[in-house]
C-alpha cells in the first residue's frame, strides 16, 4: 500500500490526471480492500433502513402504545417472540420501529450537512485557488476565523437565535459550520494541481478561471472530495446525535438516535436497551462511512491524515 | 401568587413533610451528635444566598440556615406564622399598623450586633431598582415604598424604629397576608455591614443570625456550612451541612444509594420503581400526596381554535390523564378540578374528568373543526415535563389535533412566559400559602404574563372571587361557597387542562433517626415557601 | 532564520488579532439576534414591567447597539466581562474557576490519547502490512465511530456505579480517570493513525536508510529534517485538538457533570444568560487562535518553507 503524506495541504505524491479513468480496475481494487465491502455493507444497511422504512418497520414509530408499559410505566424489555423485538422505550413506543425510522434522520443529516459542506467547500476552495493571491488570502483568512469558532457554542447559539429546531435547521447548521475544513483541504491541492504544467500552460493560453475550474482543476481534486466527503458523512451523524443528546438537535417527536441515547441515558437503571440500541446503530453507521473513507483512500491512493 | 415550577416547590414540600415529622418524634433532648453532617445535592449551582434575589428552592434551602426573618412558619401541621427574630407583635389601626418587638442580645455570625435598624436596610435593598430584586412588589404595600424605589424618597416613610427594639411597619392599606410576606426567603435579615462591604460580590461572604454559618462555597463544586456559635436560639444537633453542586439527577440518585447523600426529593420518576424495590432502601423512601400541587396546560382564549369553549372541553376530554400517573410509576392523582388537594375548598366529590377521544371529536366538529387543527405546545425542558408532553400529544394527533412541541430552558421559558409569548403552556403549580385565593386569584385574574396565561378574564369569576377576597377569615364557610361557584364557572368553561396533582416523592436516609415510616400518622407540612428547618434534625 | 520566524511571527499575531476582532463583532451580533430582553431575564418572571424598565436602564441596555458594542470593547480592554445575569457574579470568575478545571481535563485526556494512540500507532508502524497493522486500524476506526458520551455514562455506570472503584461525582483528580479514560480511547484513533503514517514515513525515508547505512548517528542533520517533517501531521492534529479541548467538551462535561468551559457555556446558552455567553465565546475563540498561531509558529520552525507562503 503506497503511503501518501499525511497532510491535506502537503503536495500529491503521484499525477492525479489518470486515476479516474480507470474505474473498472479501481472498483478491484476497492473489493480487495476487505474493510471496503464491509463499510459499504454498512452504509448500504443504514440507506435501506432510512428508504424503507415505512415498509420494514414492524409498526409507527410514533405510536405509544397503551400495553407497551408495565402497569407501573416500567418499559418492556426485548423479547424475540413478543410483540417488541427490542423492547418499548419510556413512552410505549417500539424501540425497533424507532431504530429503522431514526436511520431516515441521521442519514438526512449526515447527507444533507455533507452536501452542503462539500458543496460550499469546493466552489469556495477552487474560487480561492484560481483568483489572485489577494482574494485567496482574504478568502483564507475568513475561513480560519471561521474555523476559530468553536463548534458546539456556534451550533447552540444559531439555534437559540433562531428559536427552535427541525430536520432543516440541524441540517442547515452543520452544513454551514462545515465547509472550512473542506475549503482548506480544496484549496490545498487545487494550489498543486494548477502549478502542473499542462495546466499551467491552459491559463497563460487565457483559459477562464471556470474553464480552469471546471476542465481542469475539479476533476483532479475530486477524488480526495470523494474520501473527505466520506469521512465527514461519518462526523455529521455523529454530530446529529450530540446535538440530539444536548436537546438542540431534531425536535424530540421524531424518532433520532442520538435522541434515543439521550433518553437512554436518563433509563439507563430501568430500561438500558433504550440506550444499548441507537448506539450500536450509530456505530455501525459511522464506522460504515469512515470504512468506506479509508478504502477510498486507499484505492484512490490519497491519505486521509 | 407566585407560580412555581416543580424545583422550587415539590421538594420543599416533600421534605419538610418528612423532616417535620423526624422533628416532631425526636421530641425533647436528643442526645447532640457533633461531627454529623447532613448532605444534600442539587443539579446545578445555588443561585445566590443574598435575600435580595433568593426565593427559589435552591437559593432558599441554602440560605435558610443561615438566616432569620422577624416571622417564620412553625413546624408544624397547620401552617402557623411564629416569632423569629421579632418576639411579639401588635396589629393597629385596623390592620394598617405592626408593631414589631425585637429579640435582644441577637448577633450575627460573625459577631455584629443585630439592629432593629437592620430590618429597614433590608427592606430597602429589596425596593432599590437597581438590586433588580423580582419581590421588590410585595413589599409595596408599606406605606412609602413606592416613593422610595421611585427615587423620589431617601427613606421608606412606613418603617420606622420607635424604640431601642421596637419596629413600627405602616401599610397604606390592610394586608391579611403581610406575616406571611414577612416570613418569606426574601425578608430574610442580612448583616448589613457585611453586604456594604462586598457589595454585588456579598453572597459569598453571606452573614445572617440564623443557626449556620457560611464555611465554603465553591461555586459548581459545593458549599459548606457550619453551626453559628452566635446563635440565639438551641443549638442545632447536626453539626453541618453540606450541598454537592452539579451532578445530574440520576447522578444523585446514585449517590443517595452510595450513602453519599441523606435526602433527596423529587426522586426522578424513572426511579421510583427500581427504589421501591431495593431492598437497601427500604425504609427510606417516601411519597407524599395532597401537597397542593397542579400540573396544568393553559390556552390562550383569544387564540385562534382556543377561542371556542367547545375546542377547549374538547381538548380536555382528549387527554389520557391515568396515562400521565402511569408514566410517574403512579405517583400523581389525575386532576379533576383546578384546586389541588391540600387547599382548604378543595372540593373531594366532584366527579373526574373523562377520557373520551370520541366526543372530543365531536365537539372539534360541532366547533367547526372537523379536521382537526395545528397548535405549538411550548415547555420547559425539564425531562418529565417533556416526556408528558408527548403523551399529550399523542392523545391530541388521535382527535385531529396536530401539536408542534417547543421545549426551551426553565429561564428561557419563565421569560417568555412573562412577556406573554406563550398561548399553550405548561404550567406547574405549587401552593404559595394554602388559600384557594393563592391559585385562583393570581392565575385565573389580572394579564397574560403576570398572571392569567390564559387572557381568560371572565368578568363573572372575576366578581366572584372579589367578593370572597374582601371576606373576613371568621366567615370561611361562605367564603369557600364562592369559591366553589367561581371554580364551577372555571371549570365550564375550561380556560385551562389540569392534568394530575404529583406526589411529593423523597428518598431520606435511615441515618436520620427515628425513621418517619415509624410514626403513626404521615401527615404534611404545607408550607412550600419555607424549605426544610435542619435546625430541628439529628442524625446518627 | 532567526529574522524570518520572528517576522512571521508578527504577520500571524497581527492577523490573530483581525480574527479575534472580527469574531467579537460576530459575536456581539450574534447576541442581539437573540430574542430574549435580558432586563427580564435578570429579574425573572415574577417582577412588575416597572422592575423591568428600571433595571434596563440601570444597565444601558436601552442604548443604541454599537454603543453598547463600543462600552463592551471598552471594558473588554479592562478584562471587565460584566456580570452573569442568573449567578450574580462577575463573568471573568466564572471563566477563571471553568478554565481550571477544562485545563486539568484537557491535560488528562491528551495524556490518555498520546499514551493509547501513540503506543498502538507504533506498533502498527512497525507491523505494517501485517494482520496486527490491519487489526489496530480497525480497532482504531471502532473507537472514533463510537459516540464518546454513549462511552462515557456507560463508564460511568460500570466503574462508579455498579462496581463503584471511582466516585460519581466531584473535581478532585481521581474523578478525572473515567472522562479521560472516554476522550481517550474515543480520540486515540486519530493519533494511533497520524503517528503510524509520521513514523512510517521516518523509517522508509531514504535519508534515514542512508544514514543507517553510513553509520550515522541517528539524530543527524538529515534524520532531523526527516523527523521534522513527520512531525508536522501530529503537530496540526495536536493543535486542533488541544484547541478543542481547552474549549470545552460539551457532551463529556454533561456526562460526567465535570464544570468545566463547555458546561458553562452550554447553561449560559440554554438560559441565555448572555454575558456569561459572550464571555466564554470570546474565551475558547482566543484560545483557538492562540493555539492556531502557535501550531503555525510550530510549522514554521519545523519546515522553513512555510514561512514564506
Amino acid at each position: 500500500m503506497q503511503v501518501a503524506p499525511a497532510s491535506p495541504d502537503a503536495p500529491l505524491g503521484t499525477a492525479a490526471a489518470s486515476e479516474t479513468g480507470r474505474g473498472g480496475r479501481a472498483w478491484r481494487r476497492f473489493l480487495a480492500t476487505g474493510v471496503g465491502p464491509a463499510g459499504a455493507a454498512a452504509v448500504l444497511l443504514t440507506l435501506l433502513m432510512a428508504v424503507l422504512a415505512p415498509q420494514i418497520a414492524p409498526y409507527n414509530p410514533l405510536t405509544q402504545f397503551q400495553n407497551g408499559l408495565h402497569l407501573n410505566g416500567v418499559p418492556f424489555a426485548p423479547q424475540w417472540h413478543g410483540p417488541f423485538i427490542l423492547g418499548t422505550d419510556d413512552l410505549g413506543r417500539d424501540v425497533l420501529s424507532r431504530i429503522i425510522w431514526g436511520a431516515r434522520v441521521s442519514m438526512e443529516v449526515g447527507i444533507g450537512a455533507t452536501a452542503i459542506n462539500v458543496g460550499l467547500g469546493v466552489l469556495l476552495g477552487l474560487f480561492a485557488a484560481t483568483s489572485g493571491p489577494v482574494v485567496e488570502n482574504a478568502v483564507m483568512r475568513f475561513t480560519d476565523m471561521m474555523m476559530a469558532f468553536p463548534f458546539y457554542l456556534f451550533v447552540l447559539l444559531l439555534v437559540a437565535v433562531v428559536g427552535h429546531t427541525s430536520t432543516w435547521t440541524v441540517i442547515l447548521v452543520l452544513g454551514v459550520l462545515g465547509w472550512p475544513a473542506i475549503v482548506r483541504m480544496v484549496r490545498g491541492q487545487a494550489v498543486v494541481i494548477r502549478e502542473l504544467d499542462y495546466v499551467a500552460s491552459a491559463r497563460a493560453s487565457g483559459a477562464t478561471r471556470a474553464r480552469l475550474m471546471l476542465r481542469h482543476v475539479l476533476p483532479n481534486v475530486l477524488p480526495t472530495v470523494l474520501v473527505y466527503g466520506s469521512l465527514t458523512v461519518s462526523s455529521n451523524i455523529m454530530a446529529e446525535s450530540g446535538l440530539s443528546f444536548l436537546g438542540v438537535g431534531v425536535p424530540v417527536t421524531q424518532p433520532s438516535w442520538g435522541g434515543m441515547v439521550a433518553e437512554g441515558l436518563v433509563n439507563f437503571q430501568t430500561a438500558p436497551w433504550i440506550l444499548i440500541f441507537p448506539g450500536i446503530a450509530l456505530a455501525i453507521a459511522c464506522i460504515g462511512f469512515n470504512l468506506v473513507a479509508e478504502a477510498l483512500a486507499d484505492v484512490l491512493n490519497r491519505s486521509v491524515g | 401568587m407566585i407560580r412555581r415550577s416543580w424545583r422550587s416547590l415539590a421538594p420543599g414540600a416533600g421534605l419538610g413533610v418528612a423532616l417535620l415529622l423526624l422533628a416532631q418524634s425526636l421530641g425533647g433532648g436528643a442526645a447532640a451528635s457533633s461531627g454529623t453532617t447532613f448532605t444534600m445535592a442539587y443539579q446545578s449551582d445555588v443561585p445566590t444566598l443574598s435575600p435580595v434575589n433568593g426565593g427559589g428552592y435552591e437559593s432558599s434551602q441554602a440560605s435558610a440556615p443561615l438566616y432569620d426573618g422577624l416571622v417564620t412558619y412553625a413546624p408544624t401541621l397547620q401552617p402557623k406564622i411564629v416569632p423569629d427574630l421579632a418576639t411579639s407583635w401588635k396589629v393597629e389601626d385596623g390592620g394598617r399598623v405592626y408593631v414589631f418587638t425585637l429579640r435582644k442580645g441577637v448577633r450575627y455570625s460573625n459577631g455584629d450586633a443585630f439592629q432593629p435598624a437592620d430590618v429597614i436596610y433590608n427592606i430597602e435593598q429589596q425596593l432599590i431598582p437597581g438590586n433588580a430584586s423580582w419581590a421588590e412588589s410585595f413589599y409595596e404595600g408599606i406605606a412609602g415604598a413606592s416613593a422610595f424605589a421611585a427615587g423620589k424618597a431617601k427613606t421608606v416613610s412606613g418603617l420606622k424604629v420607635t424604640g431601642p427594639n421596637t419596629l413600627q411597619i405602616t401599610l397604606t392599606q390592610p394586608e391579611g397576608y403581610f406575616l406571611s410576606i414577612l416570613a418569606m426567603p426574601t425578608s430574610y435579615i442580612a448583616d448589613p455591614k457585611v453586604e456594604q462591604k462586598w457589595g454585588k460580590a456579598y453572597q459569598d461572604h453571606a452573614v445572617g443570625t440564623g443557626p449556620y454559618e457560611l464555611v465554603s462555597w465553591t461555586h459548581n463544586s459545593q458549599l459548606v456550612e457550619k453551626v453559628n456559635p452566635y446563635y440565639w436560639g438551641p443549638k442545632p444537633k447536626i453539626a453541618e451541612i453540606k450541598f454537592i453542586l452539579g451532578p445530574s439527577p440520576t447522578t444523585i440518585y446514585d449517590m443517595f444509594v452510595k450513602g453519599e447523600v441523606d435526602a433527596l426529593s423529587p426522586v426522578p420518576s424513572n426511579l421510583v420503581v427500581p427504589t421501591q424495590n431495593n431492598r437497601a432502601l427500604s425504609g427510606e423512601f417516601h411519597t407524599v400526596a395532597d401537597t397542593g400541587s397542579l400540573e396544568y396546560y393553559f390556552m390562550d382564549v383569544h387564540t385562534g381554535p382556543f377561542k371556542s369553549v367547545l375546542v377547549r372541553q374538547a381538548m380536555n376530554l382528549a387527554v389520557n390523564r391515568m396515562r400521565l400517573v402511569q408514566l410517574q410509576a403512579g405517583q400523581a392523582t389525575p386532576a379533576n378540578q383546578y384546586l389541588p388537594p391540600g387547599y382548604p375548598g378543595y372540593q373531594p366529590g366532584l366527579p373526574p374528568i373523562a377520557y373520551n377521544p370520541a366526543k372530543a371529536r365531536a365537539l372539534l366538529k360541532q366547533a367547526g373543526y372537523p379536521h382537526g387543527f395545528s397548535v405549538t405546545l411550548s415547555v420547559n425542558n425539564d425531562p418529565g415535563v417533556v416526556q408528558r408532553a408527548q403523551s399529550v400529544i399523542a392523545n391530541l394527533a388521535a382527535i385531529g389535533v396536530k401539536v408542534t412541541l417547543d421545549s426551551m430552558s426553565l429561564s428561557a421559558y419563565d421569560t417568555a412566559l412573562s412577556e406573554g409569548k406563550i398561548h399553550f403552556g405548561v404550567i406547574d403549580w405549587g401552593m404559595d400559602y394554602p388559600d384557594p385565593q393563592d391559585i385562583m386569584q393570581s392565575s385565573l385574574t389580572g394579564t397574560p404574563g403576570t398572571g392569567d396565561m390564559a387572557g381568560w378574564n371572565n368578568a363573572k369569576f372575576i366578581s366572584l372571587m372579589n367578593r370572597a377576597d374582601a371576606m373576613a377569615p371568621t366567615q370561611d364557610a361562605l367564603r369557600y361557597k364562592l369559591y366553589d361557584q367561581a371554580q364551577a364557572i372555571a371549570l365550564a368553561q375550561a380556560p385551562w387542562i389540569p392534568l394530575f396533582y404529583p406526589n411529593t416523592t423523597i428518598l431520606i436516609s435511615n441515618a436520620l433517626s427515628p425513621s418517619p415510616g415509624k410514626r403513626a400518622n404521615l401527615g404534611y407540612y404545607l408550607n412550600p415557601v419555607l424549605p426544610i428547618s435542619i435546625q430541628d434534625l439529628s442524625m446518627r | 532564520m532567526g529574522r524570518g520566524l520572528t517576522a512571521y511571527v508578527v504577520r500571524r499575531l497581527g492577523w490573530a488579532l483581525v480574527t479575534l476582532l472580527g469574531i467579537s463583532v460576530i459575536n456581539f451580533i450574534l447576541i442581539f439576534a437573540v430574542p430574549v430582553d435580558p432586563a427580564r431575564m435578570i429579574v425573572g418572571i415574577h417582577a412588575p414591567e416597572s422592575t423591568v424598565i428600571a433595571v434596563r436602564h440601570a444597565l444601558g441596555l436601552d442604548r443604541p447597539v454599537w454603543i453598547q458594542y463600543v462600552l463592551f470593547l471598552w471594558r473588554l480592554l479592562h478584562f471587565n466581562l460584566g456580570y452573569s445575569y442568573l449567578m450574580n457574579r462577575p463573568v471573568t470568575g466564572l471563566i477563571a474557576q471553568a478554565f481550571g478545571n477544562t485545563a486539568r481535563l484537557a491535560v488528562a485526556a491528551f495524556a490518555a490519547e498520546i499514551l493509547i494512540g501513540g503506543t498502538l500507532g507504533y506498533v502498527a508502524a512497525f507491523q505494517r502490512g501485517r494482520f496486527a497493522d490491519r487489526a489496530l486500524s480497525l480497532v482504531g476506526l471502532v473507537g472514533m465511530s463510537i459516540p464518546n458520551y454513549w462511552l462515557g455514562a456507560m463508564f460511568l455506570f460500570l466503574f462508579a456505579f455498579a462496581i463503584p472503584i471511582f466516585p460519581l461525582y466531584g473535581q478532585g483528580n481521581v474523578n478525572l480517570v473515567l472522562p479521560a479514560l472516554t476522550i481517550g480511547l474515543t480520540g486515540a484513533a486519530y493519533y494511533m493513525r497520524v503517528l503510524r503514517t509520521s513514523l512510517i514515513e521516518i523509517i522508509q525515508s531514504d535519508h534515514v536508510r542512508t544514514a543507517r547505512a553510513k553509520g550515522l548517528g541517528p539524530w543527524s542533520l538529515s534524520v532531523r529534517h526527516v523527523v521534522r517533517n513527520a512531525l508536522i501531521p501530529v503537530v496540526t492534529l495536536a493543535g486542533m485538538d488541544i484547541a478543542g479541548m481547552l474549549s470545552g467538551i460539551v457532551i463529556i462535561e454533561s456526562v460526567f457533570g465535570w464544570p468545566g468551559i463547555g458546561l458553562l457555556s452550554y447553561q449560559a446558552i440554554q438560559n441565555l444568560d448572555i454575558p456569561v455567553v459572550m464571555g466564554t465565546v470570546l474565551y475558547t475563540t482566543t484560545v483557538i487562535v492562540l493555539l492556531n498561531l502557535a501550531v503555525d509558529v510550530a510549522y514554521a520552525f519545523l519546515d522553513p518553507r512555510v514561512r514564506y507562503g
